[in-house]
């Protein structure tokens, strides 16, 4: 990513959909903190935020899109806590090497829900691993079968979301307000 | 200066061009009222003078529009933006900072200016506008008035000769407007040329040199008279729809009570016009008569219910309410549906959409039509469930004038079969159509105010009744 | 903001934004690596120290969704582990990252944070984009207040709970980031915003003997929990 990538658009855009996220997070998070089922908290917040996320790859389409939307969201929560910023990130970077190197970016409907799925997918294992560099005798003590069923949680939540984002991208276009690629 | 001259706007996917060989030129020192109804292309002027069109906003344009000799099409309105200076009509989404100060100085970073100028041109600008004493203060402790002044404060401190004002009354009450107004003077006899954009050319033709008024995209053939909206005589109030005793709000971590021992009674077959300064608690007052918000204090009774203890939905199924900002209430992909789902009956929602004037655009969607088609399709809406109360939340902010006679005609109908009215407004022109009683919000204390004479409302312009 | 700020600016407010980030940062690390109850009350006696030092109200409804839920999870993990040091311990790291936050956000201004992240290799789009999100947030969330609203009144007649949310909170949603998007992007390039050009800034904050004192005190606590961790403290 460059300087001069990015137009005045695709910055506020970003921040939008950062903001989007943001607002989703704040409200349903801490509904699922206190319950400790590992990965519920993310599977939750995907369901939603991968629809915002579709949304914004959609809008953004170019390779970095991804990486730009969570940047912005990662120095956000890094004023809230540094673990969330890391996470935010780590899933931030799985989406968009794997989204860059397979698609060169978010164009048509593929990429967009592949990045978002990613990404909602990428921060538990992260999350998981900070956690363990912390606390490894508690953290180490989860089975592998409990990190697979919640990253499937996570997988259905997020594709779910980025189905719902992609339906609502077409209304949108609909009111005029996004151009879809045909 | 800035010259247009056979001016052609295209949207995509619109048959007809947004403006048709418009043509006017702006001179320093200067003020020019570029007036005409909703969608008669004001905007898209605007738009396409400080180079948003086809920068920002997809279009193709013709003609010429130019800024000191430069087409602004040629060049990032970031650049226009150093000769032109663009007050937007709602200037929420035009500030970054939290303290006036620091808003004012935002632009100036932007144009690499340095921290010793800055702070020269920020309190000459503040000055200029009168809100030198507002420096320190935060952004949202400000009126709207306040606020409008800042912002202008933060164009004016980047000191470019020329001004552009999208609809810069709408948000205000009378003492803004008039300062508002003393201030173009002012800055017109400093040499800027100063170009509004304004459907309320009653208001701002004494301080306008020039008058164009526009129409269907292009410059009407002669300007059309000063619209003046009918007012409607007060009929036999019924029963009691609404009823407050002593009521209070109180936020949390608030020292100051919003307001306190407010009541006000609103019967059946009358309308009650609730006045006051944005952010006196009109809203508040009209969210509370329907349980969305809970009073800390006195009785609310709704159509025999008690609101404070009887679930909104529940309310709502004989009282509606329409809040400032539409786009809430809109619910489905097209504007037929989004009244049919309220309306008992198929006639009943093609009554309500051709009386809102919608009738053409029941298959669009309510997301793309214009501020005021939306704001009248949610009215159109909460008539069509026939509601025995209606609360109105600023219904003349995004409408012209022809638009607003629409709605105000449509409600004085409601009111007269029985319908119980109380509009929350700062305009008093619909104060004045509708308030049988008008009331007064202002310090936390309600006040029943006389209803608006004559005289009042021709100040400063001639008023002379009209057809509609 | 997030967290209500003082009605006057103190001490705290003045320091230096990334030292204050810094100090919840790295107090939210260590958290992580004590297990031992007096050492992470130490850390919290400092943020408290520092919550009161800034003047920070927040409202008793806050305050109470602080208790319950921190209670929640004290008792869920002592239902877990039967181990009432274990449930402390969890109890007092969760405080610990709750306190850490408004340490930076709650007496740091939006535009005190960018103007401290003006001096980083950032771009300046960036930097901005950081403080639309901090300054749009609270404006999103009213419209999310108002959607639900509207919601409220419309009750069952508009359909299940799902098609409500989705009509009513999902779609109006996304149609409020684009519309914040068009307006606010104009609005910025009105007043002269590129995002490639670099821009001055007003007030600049600098760092002083306050911010040094203030790392040193932090620093001194770190130490001191480090000790009742793995010195002589622990049993």
């Amino acid at each position: 990513m460059t300087t001069s990538t990015w137009t005045t658009r695709e910055y506020v855009f970003a921040a939008m959909t950062a903001a989007a996220l943001l607002l989703v997070a704040s409200i349903l998070i801490p509904f699922t903190l206190p319950l400790r089922i590992p990965g519920l908290a993310n599977a939750v917040n995907g369901l939603f935020g991968s629809f915002f996320l579709v949304i914004g790859l959609i809008r953004l389409r170019r390779p970095g899109s991804l990486i730009l939307i969570t940047g912005i969201y990662a120095l956000v929560c890094l004023a809230i806590s540094p673990v969330i910023s890391g996470f935010v990130m780590a899933g931030g970077i799985l989406g968009e090497l794997v989204c860059s190197s397979l698609f060169k970016g978010y164009r048509g409907t593929l990429a967009p829900v592949c990045g978002a799925v990613l990404y909602q997918m990428g921060m538990f294992p992260a999350a998981m691993l900070l956690s363990f560099c912390f606390l490894p005798e508690r953290y180490g003590e989860i089975a592998l079968w409990v990190f697979i069923v919640a990253e499937a949680a996570i997988f259905a939540t997020a594709l779910t979301g980025s189905l719902l984002g992609l339906k609502v991208a077409r209304e949108l276009a609909r009111a005029g307000r996004l151009r879809l690629e045909a | 200066m800035i010259h247009v001259e056979d001016l052609h706007v295209y949207y995509p996917d619109q048959p007809h061009p947004a403006l048709r060989g418009m043509s006017l030129t702006v001179p320093p020192g200067q003020t020019v009222l570029v007036s005409g109804p909703t969608g008669c292309g004001k905007s898209t002027l605007g738009l396409a003078l400080c180079g948003a069109i086809p920068a920002l906003i997809a279009g193709r344009i013709s003609g010429a529009a130019r800024v000191n000799g430069v087409c602004s099409a040629e060049r990032p309105v970031r650049a226009t933006a150093r000769e032109l200076g663009f007050l937007l009509q709602d200037v929420a989404y035009q500030t970054f900072t939290d303290r006036v100060s620091d808003e004012v100085a935002f632009g100036l970073e932007n144009f690499g200016a340095s921290e010793t100028a800055m702070e020269v041109r920020i309190a000459a600008a503040l000055e200029q506008v009168g809100a030198a004493h507002l420096a320190a203060r935060r952004l949202s402790s400000l009126s709207a008035g306040e606020r409008q002044r800042a912002v202008l404060a933060a164009l004016l401190a980047l000191d470019q000769p020329l001004l552009m004002l999208d609809e810069p009354l709408a948000y205000l009450d009378r003492e803004s407007r008039r300062r508002l107004l003393a201030l173009i003077r002012r800055l017109a006899e400093a040499g800027k040329g100063i170009l509004i954009f304004e459907h309320r050319r009653d208001l701002v033709r004494p301080a306008a040199a020039t008058e164009v008024c526009m129409e269907e995209g292009c410059r009407a053939k002669e300007n059309a008279d000063t619209p003046v909206l009918p007012v409607f005589a007060p009929s036999r109030p019924g029963p009691e729809r609404l009823t407050i005793r002593e009521a209070a709000m109180a936020w949390p971590n608030s020292v100051k009570p919003l307001f306190a021992g407010v009541s006000l009674t609103v019967r059946a077959a009358e309308s009650v016009v609730l006045e006051g300064e944005n952010g006196s608690g009109k809203t508040t007052l009209l969210s509370m008569a329907l349980g969305l918000l809970q009073p800390s204090g006195g009785e609310i009774t709704t159509n025999g219910e008690d609101a404070r203890r009887t679930p909104p939905a529940r309310l709502a199924r004989e009282a509606a309410l329409i809040f400032q900002h539409p786009d809430h209430q809109l619910y489905l992909s097209r504007v037929g549906d989004e009244v049919r789902l309220s309306a008992p009956d198929e006639t009943t929602a093609a009554f309500e959409l051709e009386a809102m004037g919608l009738a053409e655009l029941a298959h669009r969607h309510p997301r793309s039509l214009s501020m005021g088609q939306k704001r009248r399709l949610t009215v159109a809406a909460a008539l069509a469930r026939r509601p025995k109360l209606l609360l109105l939340d600023e219904p003349s902010v995004g409408q012209d004038d022809r638009s607003l006679a629409r709605v105000l005609r449509r409600l004085d109908r409601f009111v007269r079969e029985g319908g119980a009215l109380l509009t929350a407004t700062h305009d008093e022109r619909v104060a004045r159509a509708l308030g049988h009683r008008v009331y007064r919000l202002e310090d936390g204390i309600l006040r029943e105010s006389a209803p608006y004479t004559e005289s009042e409302l021709a100040a400063p312009a001639a008023v002379k009744e009209r057809r509609y | 903001m997030f967290w209500s700020e003082a009605s006057r600016r103190t001490v705290i407010h003045r320091l230096h934004p990334f030292v204050k980030m810094a100090v919840g940062i790295g107090f939210t690390g260590f958290a992580l690596c004590l297990r031992e109850p007096s050492a992470l009350a130490l850390l919290l006696g400092f943020l408290l120290s520092t919550f009161v030092m800034a003047r920070l109200r927040p409202s008793g409804r806050r305050i109470l969704f602080a208790a319950l839920f921190l209670g929640a999870v004290t008792g869920l993990n002592f239902w877990a582990a039967r181990d009432p040091s274990h449930a402390a311990a969890y109890c007092l790291r969760l405080a610990v990252f709750l306190l850490a936050i408004p340490v930076c956000a709650g007496t740091t201004a939006p535009q005190e944070l960018t103007r401290a992240l003006a001096r980083t290799p950032l771009p300046p789009g960036m930097v901005v984009a950081l403080m639309l999100v901090w300054r749009f947030f609270p404006l999103m969330a009213a419209e999310v207040q108002q959607m639900r609203q509207a919601a409220r009144l419309r009750g069952r007649a508009c359909g299940g709970a799902l098609t409500r949310l989705y009509r009513g909170l999902v779609v109006p949603m996304a149609f409020c980031v684009l519309d914040y998007t068009d307006r606010i992007t104009l609005a910025l390039e009105l007043r002269g915003f590129s995002p490639e050009a670099g821009r001055t800034c007003r007030r600049q904050p600098a760092a002083g003997a306050a911010d040094a004192g203030f790392l040193l005190l932090a620093l001194g606590t770190v130490l001191a929990a480090g000790w009742l961790q793995w010195g002589g403290g622990a049993p």
